[in-house]
């Protein structure tokens, strides 16, 4: 036992130790720094996937090294690492799928790091592209793995691709309001408002005689990163408004018939506590 | 000692306790409160016209006699009656030098002429237009660190460009004059001459100028704020208009002295995209 240790050769053994340690702490910071570099220059987004490329040639290159330090000939290993690959890509082809999909979905860019998304109704922040799976941070704060397969069959909406944004404001008013009155008043309320923008000019769609109520969409321009904001500042400003000029905002209502050609039942509505409905007539 | 063409702009010393206001018509008073070597910052904006946002000094008129004041002293009874939301900063040096200047927005402005015009071409026009300008402060004991910037006016913003790719801006609806009058000089808003001269083979349609102000220099003469000389030659189709700014007072304040550097000053020949003909946004939402 003391002979075949002391037999061994151990030069061999420090060099695949040093290359193993020195070559993958100086691959970790090399992909640290071109990460960080790519990323000040463009984006995040593309600083990830240099310091990705850089990692994996790097391990490649290690391995190589490796396997060349230990004498093993690079032809017949490359010859069964194709017969082996096959034999693993046929074993997993979900996995090459999502492997093939994420290289897709890279060179489509259809959204970066950072980008909100909404996939299947999914809505978050994009934390990573990986090679199998796109991480999103919902806004709950929970993380959600979309397999890149399933991100490049499905409606992916980029809510953030663009640096403005329409807003959508559901308005309704009752069958006696002045339109005209209506228009001017919403119009005033965006330019007013802090985070409307003045272009693209806001629109008011009519969009039909509703049941109880006229209804119109009302869109407003916004920046991208203030749409929650013009949400929540402008729906309260058209409620105080039409409030202050009294315009009514209608809620449905309901008429209770008895039988088939009989008046309304009369209903009166008083102030007061719980029991504040009287009835009358036939019920 | 500030220059007497600065009007109020200048350099003062806030000393410990004291509390001093810096007003701006009817449009913006500050409020600065020295607590050790802390400078407190506070703002009312006077437009809202609020009876409970009331200037806590009087609006100055300048005479010869008088020069007129930036920072004026109040009491601590005033202050705290005022009911402010305060900023703080901590300033190195203690010592509270602080140089209160003019600044053009931090965003780009487009101006809407009241009545839009057209250059036939060929043809050249020079018309002033205002802006609203931001107060600086800035800590002189510290190189000029800018501490804060606080808007004279609260601008409403839009968005310049396409669909898909432009900038945010400020908005701004004003009248392009032709000629200057005594009733256009305001403390807070600084006028800007610009020349558009119409170099191209077709009619100019000008409905909006976007003004970068971040390539403009602020210069005072006691009367009013003015900006640099600006000239935009439009070359017609999708050529870029070349902007060109002089870094020095106009023909009409010749003397007035240099109050704030540019926030980035242009290169020149630096051509621009600075008009914008008639391409009705929403007319393509459908």
């Amino acid at each position: 036992m003391t002979e075949w240790f002391f037999s061994i050769d151990y030069i061999p053994v420090i060099r695949i130790l040093l290359m193993l340690i020195i070559g993958f702490l100086l691959l970790f910071l090399l992909r640290r720094y071109v990460t960080k570099i790519i990323s000040d220059y463009y984006t995040a987004h593309y600083g990830m996937l240099a310091g990705k490329v850089v990692y994996y040639l790097g391990v490649v290159i290690i391995l190589v090294s490796i396997l060349h330090e230990m004498g093993f000939s690079l032809g017949p290993l490359l010859g069964a690492a194709g017969i082996v690959g096959l034999a693993i890509t046929f074993a997993s082809q979900t996995t090459v799928s999502n492997l093939i999909s994420g290289i897709f979905i890279v060179a489509e860019k259809s959204f970066e790091i950072g980008d909100i998304i909404s996939v299947d109704g999914n809505v978050g922040s994009v934390l990573s592209i990986d090679s199998l799976s796109v991480k999103v941070r919902m806004f709950d704060n929970r993380l959600l793995r979309i397999p890149n397969e399933t991100v490049l069959k499905s409606q992916v909406f980029n809510i953030t691709r663009f640096p403005i944004r329409r807003v959508e404001f559901k308005v309704s008013v009752a069958y006696k309001e002045d339109m005209d009155r209506v228009r001017t008043i919403l119009f005033d309320l965006a330019d007013k408002n802090e985070f409307a923008l003045q272009e693209p000019k806001p629109v008011l769609i009519f969009d039909g005689f509703g049941s109880s109520s006229i209804d119109f969409v009302f869109n407003v321009w916004c920046a991208r990163t203030e749409f929650l904001d013009i949400r929540n500042s402008l729906y309260p400003d058209i409620k105080k408004r039409f409030d202050e000029e009294g315009i009514e905002i209608p809620f449905p209502h309901l008429s209770l018939y008895k039988g088939s050609v009989t008046e309304p039942i009369p209903v009166s509505i008083t102030q007061g506590g719980l029991n504040q409905t009287k009835t009358e007539g036939n019920t | 000692m500030r220059p007497s063409k600065a009007g109020k702009w200048g350099t003062y010393q806030i000393q410990p306790g004291k509390s001093k206001v810096f007003r701006l018509e009817d449009a913006i008073q500050v409020m600065f409160k020295r607590v050790a070597n802390e400078v407190w910052i506070a703002t009312t904006d006077l437009s809202k016209k609020q009876p409970d946002l009331k200037p806590l000094i009087p609006e100055q008129t300048e005479t010869p006699e008088q020069p007129e004041q930036g920072l004026i002293e109040v009491t601590d009874e005033q202050i705290e009656a005022s009911k402010q939301k305060w900023m703080r900063w901590a300033l190195k040096s203690g010592n509270a030098n602080l140089k209160i200047v003019p600044a053009f927005p931090n965003l780009p402005v487009v101006i809407q002429p009241e009545y839009s015009f057209r250059l036939m071409r060929g043809s050249s026009a020079r018309f002033y237009t205002r802006i609203p300008v931001f107060i600086q402060v800035r800590d002189m004991d510290e190189r000029d660190l800018l501490i804060t910037e606080i808007p004279s006016h609260n601008l409403a913003r839009t968005w310049f460009g396409t669909f898909t790719d432009g900038e945010i801006c400020y908005w701004f609806k004003t009248t392009a004059r032709r000629e200057l009058t005594e009733d256009v000089y305001r403390p807070y808003l600084c006028v800007c001459p610009i020349t558009i001269i119409n170099e191209s083979e077709e009619e100019l349609y000008v409905d909006k100028v976007s003004i970068r102000g971040e390539q403009l220099t602020v210069f005072g003469d006691g009367k009013s704020l003015w900006s640099d000389e600006m000239t935009i030659k439009y070359k017609g189709g999708k050529d870029f208009s070349d902007l060109i700014v002089t870094g020095v007072p106009p023909q009409e304040a010749p003397n007035a002295t240099l109050l704030n550097k540019p926030r980035n000053p242009v290169n020149m020949g630096l051509a621009r995209r600075t008009f914008r003909k008639l391409h009705d946004l929403h007319s393509k939402i459908g």
